[in-house]
Formats: C-alpha cells, structure tokens, sequence
C-alpha cells in the first residue's frame, strides 16, 4: 500500500516536473517560431542558434556574477567595467609582451577578482548606498581602461582566443554553471543569499552575518566577472573601450536575463532560468535583425517584447487560475441545475 | 587583514595599468637629444627609430609632450589617443614637425566626443598657456564655443579630421583667432568601401557605423547609404550604428548566414575577423573599412579586406602650418583643406603605403617641403598650395616627390 503511494507521489512529481520543464522551454520555441515565421524562415538556421548560444554564454556569466547582489538589493553597475577592464588588461599585455595562453587567461579572470572585489571593499568600507558607490567604481574603472587603451578598439587574435572557440567556450562555461549552482544551492553561503533576499532584517535576526554576505556576493561576483571578461575577450577578439558609462550597457542586458530568470524561478532552477533568460534576449536581437529592423528600432521592439513575455510569465498562473474558477463556476452551475 | 591584502591587490592592479604606457620610457628619455633626432629623422633610420620610441614612450593620457622641448611656441592637441596606428603617426609627424620648427605640442587625451569634453580641453590647455590649439574631430556649433574661449585667452585655433558645419561657417571663419582646417574625403570614403565590396562580388552587405554625432562617421556613413541607394541590385543586410561594433557583427552573421560583405566606418579587422571566424565563415565575408591598422598587410593579402582607407595622419600639416605663420605674424588666408585619403585595395598597396608614407621617419612631406608653406621663408607661400597638397596627397605623389 505504502510503496503504491510513494510511486503516485514519485509519478506525480515527475508529471510536474514534466510540465514545469515544458513550461520552460515552451518560451524560447514561442520566440523561435515567432521570428521565423515574422523573417519568413531568414531566422533560426542551426548556424544562427549555435551563434546565439555562444553569445549567450558570457551574458549568463555576468548575470550569475550580478545574481546575488540583486537579489540581495544591490545594483552593482560596476560589473560591465570590471569585465571591460579586466579584458582590457590582458590584452594590453598581450599586445605589450605578447604574453601565452597561460598568462593571458590568468591575468584576466586575476583583474577580475581583484577588480571586482575592491568594488566590494569601496562597498564595505564607504557606507553609502551600492549603487552610488558602483557608479563612482564604474567611472574610475572606464577611466583607467582609456589609459590603458590602445585605441577604439584594443583586439588580440590567433591563440589568444582559443578559450572563445567550441568546444572550450562551452567547457568553461559548463564549469562556472556547475559552481555557481553548487555556490548557489548547496553552501551556506548561498542559504544566507537567499535568507538576505526575502528580507535583509529577519535574515540578521536569524543570526546571518549580513555584512559578511554582502562582501561575499562581490567576491563570488568578482570571481565570475575575472571569467566572463575571459569568455568576452575570447569570443569577441576584441574589446571596445568604453565611455560615457557605455560599460554599462553590457549589464542591463545581464539584467534582464536576471529579471526573465525570476519569473521563471517557479518553473526550474533560477540559473537555468537565466540562461533562457539570456538566450531569448539574444534571439530576440538576431530574430529582429532578421525582420530588417533598423538599430534604433531594434531597441525599442526588444523593450516592448520584453515586456510582454514578463507579463505574461508574471501572470499566466492568474490567467489559468481565472480560467479554472470560470470553469469551476459553470460546473457547480450546471450541477445546481 | 583580508581587506589588507585586498587593497594591496588593488594597488598593484592599478599602479599595473598606469606601467601599461610606460614601458619605453627607459629607452624613449635616453634618446632625449631633440635636434639631433629631428635633423636625422628623415634619412637616418636608426635616428627615426630613436625618435618614434621617443614619441611612442610617453602615452600614459593627459600632458602628453613631443617636439621641440624649449619651442618658442606650445601648440595643444586635443586628440582621443596617441597610441594607435594613426595617432602615433599624427603625433610622431607632429614630433617631427615641432623638432623643425621649434614648436612644442602638448597633447591633450580626450576620453569621449563629448562637446563639453572638448570645451573643457580648450579651457585647460588655454589656462595652461598654450599659443595656439589644433582639435581633432571637433565639430557642431560647439566649435563657435571653443572658439570664444580661444578669443578670450588670445589662443588660436585650428582645426583637424573635421568639416566645419556650413551652418556656423561664416561665423568661424571671422573670427581673427581661427586660422582655418581640414577634413578628409569622408563622404567619398564611405561610398567606396561599399563599390569595393560590390566589385568584390558581394551581394548582401551589413552597413556599420560608428554612433551619430562625429562629423567624419557622419560623412561615411551618408556616403556609404549613397552607394547602397546608387546600387539598388546590391542588398542591405542592415544597419547598425552605435558603439558596441563585435556584437553587431556576431549579430549580423547569427541573423542571416548570407551576408558576405561588412562595411565599416572605422577598424574593419579588429571589430570582425574573430567574429568571423567565430561564426565559421572564415573566407565566406569580406570586409571594407576606413582607418588602417597594422594588421591591414595580412588582411589584404588573404582577400579578406577588399578596402581599407586611410593615411589621414597628413591632415596635423595643414592646421600646422596654418597656426605657425599666424604665431609668426604672417597669417595665410583661412581656408578649409579637403585631404586625400589613401585608398588600399590590395597587400601591394598597402606595403607601398608603409615604405613611402607610414614606416618609421618616413612622411607625407618633409620639413624641406613644408618650408615653402612657411611664410618667413618664403614669401610667396600661400594658402593655394595647401589647397593642392590635400588635393594631390596619394602614394604616387609621394614616390613622385621623394622618389623610389
């Protein structure tokens, strides 16, 4: 008796399970066909979604680094500058010194955590909302990557950008997704995240070291930031320098894969979710490059998209509520008959 | 004792960065013997690499120095960098030049186009002293602003890279202490990348832009539409103009796997050969750009570049010599120089543009040249022959000049 209810429930998580992952992927397939259908079958070869998936991989990076401070309510716009100015370095130093392989991936994600964490010491030591100290970091750090620049653009080719080819771009990526999840779901570390996420007071009550979290977020942050500017670099094979704060463009694209992540989060795991998070957003841009929209439009159609895939992924669950009452209504109706 | 080690870390990332443009800084002060370097500099190539490690050894921004260190006049440049493959040969000409003349320049590094960016150098160098300023890609009515300053301090100014707006010329232009300009054949540049391209054989070419707002780009990327609206049979993968060039690229190639031919308004190899061969189609896309770089020989050789144009480090002569014979009490009449650019459609091409106008100690035109412009030293220089120095500057003229 006991073992047939346990295989009901097993049954029926696995059913939920199902349909959660569904629920999920059911997103990226709405975006796919919509766009194929809408460019008349120019979107979506397989060459296109193997291109989509490799830009999709530093943005994730980035989301997952931001991840923690944002569900913790700090906005560290600084991120887009650290990966900048991490990539940045190395590759000066290869054009300099024409530095190998080795050098090159350590000096960068190394730039990158120390980067990242003196934006946590600022945060720590200045007492002053996260934002504003990230913006003042964010600026000292573009400023210091026009020093560093070479030109618009600072490029690096050949064996340098091994790392952004297949398979070792997916490599990397498989392995900062496997940590980030184990950092994420199975430390103490990430139990205090999510304690600090639902509210920041209960969470020091409950005896978290808030301060400690918070340090710890841009540490975590800063290490995944040293590997997305790796990733950037490596795929790219360049870096632009930036200015007037245009390092912050890379992070509000991270951001609303957060965001996507989020509303995804009561269907799979939130990592996954921002993946797809990601991966939408990209598909979204080749899918309305596809359709023949103009840059400045391109931005403006991906806001109004965005909106209406949160929207309906913030309220699909009222709308099968609000069909299910309905139907309940009609049946007691037609019963009281 | 975390933050400690922290901060320490923090330091030497930073006092890193600073070491980045210093590496020759040994070796460019040991070679600090100006007049030397300057009289050798055209023949002597040992002299000339002297004197570009000089001119290289100094790039760390702001307060950058070359010329003549004791000049009786400080010319200010307000430049975004010093240290790609043109603007270290604008200001190694500049070097050059200042050696010849007794002039200092006082580079000024800007960090955006911004017009404040730029009003805000003007006012600095101004305050600094200097005896006349050459902006770089400045333009719009900003320019009558930078101007008022330079009026005010008794500076004055040339311009460089950059047309001035036809809307506040006459203005400009009476002002006593604006000297005159010159600008490149932008729109023209930006029509023949994309005729390269369709001689090449493409069929379906992405248009990329730098962001609005910049005159030169401007002037490209009109020149460019013109060549798609003249082409009608030639298809346009689409447009992008903005500041994050790689992506636009990675996303043009992920959106349409037709696409062979990318044009691009500034370094072509640097913004798309990885996201080509990212994309696997190494050899499938051609790529025409304006502004060389030292990686054009390879690019060209292999067929990958059909277009790359250029050699625009000419245009510090003409606000050069404008300002000098203003400072010297014997102004020209002001005028605006349109340049040449220097067109490379093939390896061939672009080798010759390195030997006879690019490579170390090598220039456009010598010091015995410019003489003739100098009004104290000939009295018959005139604005004319500006005029058509910018018209006839290609790689043909040179070796005509300097010979083989």
């Amino acid at each position: 008796m006991n073992s047939l209810s346990e295989r009901g429930t097993k049954m029926k998580i696995t059913s939920i399970n199902l349909k959660n992952a569904f629920k999920v992927i059911l997103l990226p397939v709405f975006v796919y066909i919509l766009f194929f259908v809408c460019s008349g079958g120019n979107f979506g070869k397989p060459s296109s979604i193997i291109m989509n998936l490799k830009q999709t991989l530093t943005p994730t990076l980035i989301s997952y680094a931001m991840c923690c401070n944002m569900l913790c309510d700090r906005m560290d716009l600084s991120a887009g500058a650290v990966v900048m100015l991490s990539a940045m370095f190395g590759a000066k130093m290869v054009y300099l010194y024409g530095i190998g392989l080795v050098p090159f991936v350590l000096l960068v994600v190394g730039a990158g955590i120390v980067l990242g964490t003196v934006s946590g010491i600022m945060y720590m030591l200045l007492k002053v909302p996260a934002i504003v100290t990230a913006l003042g970091v964010c600026m000292v750090y573009e400023t210091l990557s026009n020093l560093a620049s070479i030109s618009w653009v600072t490029a690096v080719s050949g064996e340098i950008t091994t790392l952004g080819r297949f398979p070792w771009c997916l490599v990397i990526f498989a392995v900062m997704f496997v940590l980030f999840y184990i950092i994420f779901n199975h430390t103490k570390f990430g139990y205090h995240v999510r304690a600090c996420a639902s509210s920041q007071q209960i969470a020091k009550s409950a005896g978290v070291d808030t301060k400690k979290t918070a340090f710890l977020c841009y540490v975590v942050s800063a290490l995944f930031l040293g590997v997305a500017a790796l990733l950037k670099i490596s795929i790219q094979g360049s870096i632009d320098t930036p200015m007037y704060m245009s390092s912050t463009n890379i992070i509000f694209n991270c951001m609303l894969g957060i965001y996507v992540g989020l509303a995804l989060e009561p269907y799979c795991n939130l990592l996954i979710g921002i993946f797809v998070g990601n991966f939408i957003l990209n598909m979204l841009t080749t899918g309305l490059l596809s359709m023949g929209l103009s840059a400045s439009l391109q931005d403006t159609a991906s806001g109004v998209f965005l909106l209406i895939i949160m929207i309906f992924t913030y309220n699909n669950q009222r709308v099968l509520d609000f069909i299910n009452s309905r139907k309940q209504r009609r049946e007691l109706a037609e019963a009281h008959q | 004792m975390k933050k400690a080690v922290a901060l320490l870390l923090a330091f030497s990332m930073v006092f890193a960065l600073f070491g980045c443009g210093n590496t020759d800084t040994a070796s460019g002060t040991a070679g600090t013997d100006t007049a030397g370097a300057a009289e050798g500099s055209a023949e002597d190539p040992a002299a000339a690499d002297e004197t570009t490690s000089e001119v290289w050894s100094d790039q760390a921004g702001a307060g950058e120095v070359c010329g003549d260190e004791n000049g009786k006049y400080t010319i200010g440049v307000v430049i975004h960098t010093t240290t790609d493959f043109l603007c270290a040969k604008y200001k190694e000409y500049s070097d050059y030049l200042g050696k010849a003349y007794g002039v200092r320049f006082n580079y000024y590094i800007i960090e955006n186009f911004a017009d404040e960016t730029y009003l805000s150098a003007i006012e600095n160098l101004c305050a600094q002293g200097v005896d006349a300023i050459i902006t770089t890609n400045f333009s719009g009515t900003a320019v009558l602003q930078g101007l008022k300053t330079c009026e005010q301090n008794g500076v004055y100014l040339g311009v460089g890279w950059s047309q001035i707006d036809e809307s506040i010329r006459d203005q400009v232009f009476a002002s006593e202490y604006f000297v005159g300009s010159s600008y490149e054949a932008d729109f023209d540049a930006g029509y023949e990348i994309i005729t390269s391209l369709i001689d090449a054989g493409c069929t379906n070419i992405a248009a990329i832009g730098y962001e609005p707002g910049i005159t030169c780009h401007d002037r490209r990327w009109e020149g460019m539409m013109q060549a798609f609206e003249d082409h009608p049979e030639v298809q346009k993968a689409g447009e992008y103009r903005g500041l994050e060039f790689t992506k636009a690229v990675e996303d043009f190639l992920a959106a349409d796997d037709t696409i062979d031919g990318i044009a691009i308004t500034l370094l072509g190899i640097e913004y798309c050969s990885e996201p080509i061969k990212s994309a696997g189609r190494e050899g499938q896309v051609k790529i025409a750009f304006c502004d060389l770089s030292e990686n054009c020989q390879g690019s060209l050789d292999s067929g990958e570049t059909v277009c790359a144009i250029g050699g625009q480090y000419v245009d510090i002569v003409f606000p050069f010599v404008l300002l000098y014979n203003a400072l010297e009490g014997n102004p020209m009449e002001k005028v605006e120089v349109p340049v040449n650019f220097i067109v490379c459609k093939s390896g061939e091409e672009f080798a010759n543009y390195m030997k006879y106008l690019h490579d170390d100690g090598v220039y456009a035109w010598t010091t015995d040249e410019i003489d003739q412009l100098i009004v104290s030293k000939n009295s018959e220089a005139s604005s004319e022959t500006l005029l058509e120095m910018g018209a006839n500057y290609s790689i043909e003229d040179t070796i005509a000049r300097h010979g083989e």
